[in-house]
């Protein structure tokens, strides 16, 4: 069975403080499928490290504060 | 579900059709009798199939269309290796199956398939290992 990742993120929390932008929105900025930002946000999919960056730049913040990668044993 | 899912379940619904009708005609007239014509159609089956099947599916998706991302792609990858796998296995059969039976012509286009897809393989892994060094 695979090994759920610890990459953690805020996606759908920010998606919401953007004016409850729609993950067909956040798909079409990034250039993703709608899929694969609702896969991101259940932590199901780690985006590649570019598109963690085209993410963090459609909401207009720095990486860190839409990805984390608590040390182990938290966070679960 | 993606465009891209929904088209695999295309393949996959004309891949059965194909293959369980061309398979219920083999059972009545025997594995060792065939024909050119029986074969292209069959092939031409699936493609019909296919065809019809993506136009459904692309004129009742929604919002994506037919974009593509690196999610499908990993997917791609991750079932290219058992799909490789599972002709190789059937590849190596039919070296097994000319050797036993004496058909070299049979067990010699297995032998160089296997070992030129191989090579083909390790020549486009030095050349990316090259590219990426």
């Amino acid at each position: 069975m695979k090994k759920p990742s610890r990459l953690q993120n805020r996606v759908r929390e920010l998606r919401f403080f953007a004016g409850e932008m729609t993950q067909g929105a956040l798909a079409e900025k990034v250039g993703v499928t709608r899929q694969t930002i609702a896969a991101i946000e259940k932590n199901k999919y780690a985006p590649s490290l570019e598109t963690a960056f085209l993410i963090a730049e459609a909401f207009a913040v720095p990486i860190t504060d839409v990805f984390s990668y608590p040390p182990e044993g938290e966070g679960e | 579900m993606s465009f891209k899912e929904k088209s695999i379940w295309v393949m996959l619904l004309a891949m059965l059709i194909t293959v369980a009708t061309y398979g219920l005609d083999r059972v009545d007239s025997g594995l060792a009798q065939g024909s050119v014509t029986g074969i292209a159609a069959a092939v031409i089956g699936f493609v019909v199939l296919a065809a019809i099947g993506h136009g459904v599916v692309a004129a009742t998706s929604r919002g994506d269309g037919d974009r593509t991302d690196e999610r499908d792609r990993e997917v791609d990858r991750k079932t290219d290796m058992i799909g490789d796998g599972a002709l190789s296995a059937v590849v190596i059969g039919i070296l097994a199956y000319g050797m036993i039976q004496g058909d070299w012509l049979l067990a010699h286009i297995a032998f160089f398939g296997l070992f030129g897809a191989a090579m083909l393989k390790m020549v486009s892994m030095v050349v990316l290992y090259r590219m990426a060094s």
